[in-house]
């Protein structure tokens, strides 16, 4: 039969071009819409490094990168690996092992995500020093008072603590998905379990630590409001003081850039492994064996868990509540911050809502009409997702002001920019979405009549809409917090809560900021929680 | 029922070729269901059915021919008729029940607005739903659904209702059943449909005329027992049910063979194709073929003999006559096909 031999030999005449099925030109006009103002940027920082003469024209000394960069990358280094080892733990204590109350454990390593990092490296602020929280309780007990937490150590510990949560997400699914039945085998073949360790289980947990490696790495070369207030200079620091400092914005474009360049190789190989971390699930046969620790390793694991939760959540949250309540009683101007929540649930709301709608003809582009094209306009849209936000912010700034000054510090550029970093939170929940409503459904309406708009109207929007929900309340929460971006592209005089988190902590107006802090913890809380309960019973 | 007096059939297709990049799904299909007719496409998994279904339908755009519906040319050089304007329904594998809205608005969904109160419980009632309408579609039992599928098809009164392996989904014991079902709906409306399968009883029980497909090509189209009695060639011989093979040569329309002389229909050598229904064995001192196997079934079972010069045919028999390997039989063939033999490797 002709069809079995090599495509050469087929006699028959074959069209140029094979067909697919094809994206009509309005998705794709959409979705090319939605994702070019977010792309924009980067090539323009990009572009600002690497065009001849680019370095000269940036005016930074070389010796000042090579700090700079090493500074980052030492900061980098040391909070990916302790994170990693915290949320492996965590995750192996809560899920393989047989303490007492695994389940609350391991929402209570997970909750330290309520709290973003500034708010973290405020707290940190607020509880040393003469007037700390901790240091007052120190003193009561006729123990020295602390010194301000400041440096490297206190942004390698407040990155840390704020960061391993998410290897405790990734690592548990993965841990709990692995088939006991390898161990079991490796066992009887006569591994010692120190061999089963490390030929058995590791190897398993690979892509997962890979993944949350690479994923806590972009979030340190990210980092801006920790490393800021606890006076620890990255690039972020470095790119905020020389745009706050000078009139000329050449060498914050050119830090920028060089940012952008080097977290472009850790999204890169983000991407690369998330492709390949789904191939080595494995669906086991059944649950994990829990290991039975002994007396000793109970008490110490108990005591560490304790100690992280103590550190991650209660001792902030007891500080900045304590500032709050305190300052609030001293009289202390705490002025009202229900006008910045307001500012910030309605920015939040207003990208959450527009980035839902956007999400739809990118997902429908990905997810039904798979090709080469639309699978690089999903990646460029994670581009823009995980490079540092302050970077991107700056490349939004430049081109507002070079190609369309009226969206200049407006609300409008502000918005632009949270849909055009948030794209790929809602799109991943509208792929998911979308991959559940079978393509028969959009099928069957077509051949009763309905045309594409019709179909979609009245089939695929009804259907997803629950996934648009969740991707638009995904985005509300990251907006809430966002603080680079915001920062540099706000209008004079809009402060969110995270604007005047940052603004009154790094003028010492404890009082003022925590009382901010509780209210963004407040009212973030509830949608992570659900968020995060869904992800841990995945 | 066919309708003899309608001038040009329901659906035609004509060198319909599709290819899937390098993979060619479609050679070339010609085709034509007669208006009312109850057609089936039936052929092998990858031998292009479901494609060609698709292409009918609309979903998809052939890279060369023409079809036709109703006599309208929908696809053609230029000429490409979206699904939504072509007033074809269909029936999906998954029955793609629109899982938010009830049966009765499901139904109702492509119904023409003004008529859709009216219609809705008219083809409810058709399918044997009536009552149902309020339910949402996980409510409904798998034979259920099927029946929203079919109600929902027919609602817009199409020209022809495409069916996708339409019973694959239900379990053996209903599958019966509900096929005959699905025809008596389909004849009472008196809509034309073609479905496709791979089952061949499924195909010859409850259609008007069958067309085997296989390597994206229909190579023969008539009535179930037109093909099942005298098939064109030995491979769709051998696909619509048991059979062996006995080579022979033809003249003046008639074909001698060791087991007797048949009809041919085509003359010089030929291969002659021997069903084991028509099979019947005596035992007998001198018969001229000898047991070789036997599978006991219950309602019947299946005798494997070899004659004398070493070829082997099957008998499928009542479960009485008791027969051993090595008994010594007398066969006689009630009838056999013919085709001209063909050397294949």
């Amino acid at each position: 039969m002709t069809t079995a031999s090599p495509p050469a030999v087929v006699p028959q005449r074959k069209p140029s071009v094979p067909k697919r099925r094809r994206a009509s030109a309005a998705l794709w006009v959409m979705a090319l819409a939605v994702t070019i103002p977010g792309a924009a940027p980067i090539a323009h920082l990009v572009w600002t490094v690497l065009r001849p003469g680019g370095f000269d024209a940036g005016g930074i000394a070389f010796d000042r990168l090579a700090e700079l960069f090493g500074s980052t990358t030492l900061l980098v280094v040391t909070v990916t690996i302790t994170a990693v080892l915290l949320g492996t733990t965590t995750a192996w204590l809560t899920t393989r092992t047989d303490l007492k109350g695994r389940g609350v454990w391991s929402m209570l390593v997970t909750l330290p995500l309520v709290i973003p990092s500034y708010v973290g490296a405020l707290a940190m602020l607020g509880s040393s020093g003469n007037g700390g929280v901790v240091s007052l309780a120190l003193d009561a007990v006729g123990l020295p008072k602390l010194g301000v937490f400041h440096g490297f150590w206190a942004a390698w510990g407040a990155l840390s603590l704020w960061n391993f949560s998410y290897v405790h997400l990734i690592a548990t699914p993965a841990l709990r998905r692995m088939d006991p039945a390898l161990e079991e085998a490796a066992r009887g073949l006569g591994a010692s379990p120190r061999r089963t360790v490390f030929d058995v289980i590791l190897p398993q947990l690979r892509p997962a630590l890979l993944s949350s490696s690479l994923l806590v790495a972009l979030y340190v070369i990210s980092d801006f409001g920790a490393v800021s207030l606890l006076r620890y200079e990255t690039f972020t620091r470095a790119i905020y003081t020389q745009f706050r400092g000078r009139l000329d914005i050449a060498p914050a474009l050119f830090l920028s850039g060089f940012l952008v360049l080097a977290a472009l190789v850790l999204v890169v190989a983000e991407q690369r492994n998330r492709g390949r971390a789904g191939l080595a699930a494995r669906r086991p046969t059944r649950p994990p064996e829990h290991v039975a620790l002994g007396r000793r390793a109970r008490v110490v694991a108990y005591g560490f868990l304790g100690v992280l939760v103590i550190a991650a959540l209660v001792l902030p949250l007891v500080t900045i509540g304590w500032w709050a309540i305190r300052g609030t009683a001293l009289g202390n101007p705490a002025d009202p911050v229900w006008a910045e929540a307001l500012r910030s649930g309605g920015g939040a709301g207003a990208a959450a809502a527009a980035r839902a709608v956007a999400a739809l003809p990118v997902a429908i582009l990905t997810v039904r009409y798979p090709s080469r094209p639309a699978r690089m306009l999903e990646a460029v849209s994670w581009s823009t997702y995980s490079l540092p936000h302050l970077a991107v912010g700056l490349g939004f700034l430049v081109l507002s002001i070079r190609y369309a000054p009226a969206t200049y510090q407006t609300v409008v550029l502000l918005v632009i920019a949270y849909v055009a970093m948030f794209l790929p939170q809602a799109l991943a929940a509208t792929q998911a979405g979308l991959r559940q409503v079978g393509p028969s459904l959009e099928d069957a309406s077509r051949s009763l009549g309905s045309g594409g708009f019709t179909t979609l109207r009245r089939i695929t929007v009804p259907l997803v809409w629950r996934s648009l929900l969740a991707g638009g309340a995904l985005v509300f929460l990251t907006v809430m917090k966002e603080l680079p971006a915001t920062l540099l592209l706000r209008p004079t005089g809009f402060e969110t809560l995270a604007v005047r988190i940052w603004s009154a902590s790094s003028e010492l107006f404890y009082t003022q900021a925590s009382v901010a802090a509780l209210t963004l913890v407040g009212i973030s809380a509830v949608p992570l929680y659900l968020l995060v309960t869904k992800d841990l019973h995945r | 029922m066919i309708d003899p007096e309608t001038k040009h059939p329901a659906i035609r297709l004509r060198g319909v070729e599709r290819w899937f990049g390098e993979t060619r799904a479609l050679a070339g299909v010609d085709l034509e269901v007669p208006t009312g007719a109850l057609l089936t496409l039936l052929g092998p998994s990858g031998s292009g059915k479901t494609t060609a279904l698709r292409l009918i339908a609309g979903f998809d755009r052939p890279d060369a021919g023409t079809i036709e519906v109703d006599g309208r040319q929908v696809v053609g050089p230029s000429l490409f008729v979206p699904a939504e304007k072509r007033r074809v329904g269909m029936v999906f594998q998954d029955y793609a029940l629109f899982p938010h809205l009830t049966v009765g608005r499901n139904v109702g969904y492509g119904a023409p607005k003004r008529r859709r109160a009216a219609r809705v419980p008219e083809v409810l009632e058709l399918v044997g739903l009536t009552g149902k309408a309020e339910r949402l579609p996980h409510e409904l039992s798998g034979g259920e659904q099927q029946r929203v599928a079919l109600a929902r098809a027919l609602a817009p009164d199409p020209e022809v209702i495409l069916l996708d392996e339409p019973f694959s989904n239900l379990d053996a014991a209903l599958r019966a059943k509900v096929r005959n079902e699905v025809a008596e709906i389909l004849r009472r409306s008196g809509t034309t449909a073609i479905f496709v399968t791979h089952d061949q009883e499924e195909a010859l029980s409850m259609s008007d005329i069958v067309a085997v497909m296989t390597d994206g090509r229909v190579v023969q189209t008539g009535t179930p027992s037109e093909l099942y009695l005298h098939p064109t060639d030995s491979w769709v011989g051998s696909f619509l049910g048991d059979a062996d093979f006995l080579n022979g040569h033809a003249e003046g329309g008639r074909v001698a063979t060791p087991v007797g002389n048949f009809d041919s229909r085509h003359q010089g050598d030929v291969t002659v194709m021997i069903r084991p229904e028509a099979v019947s064995l005596r035992l007998s001192e001198d018969g001229n073929a000898v047991v070789r196997r036997r599978e006991f079934f219950g309602h019947d079972q299946l005798v494997t003999v070899a004659l004398a010069d070493g070829a082997i045919l099957r008998a499928r028999l009542g479960p009485a006559p008791l027969l051993q390997p090595g008994d010594r039989v007398e066969i006689s063939v009630i009838e056999a096909a013919t085709f001209p033999r063909v050397e294949r490797h």
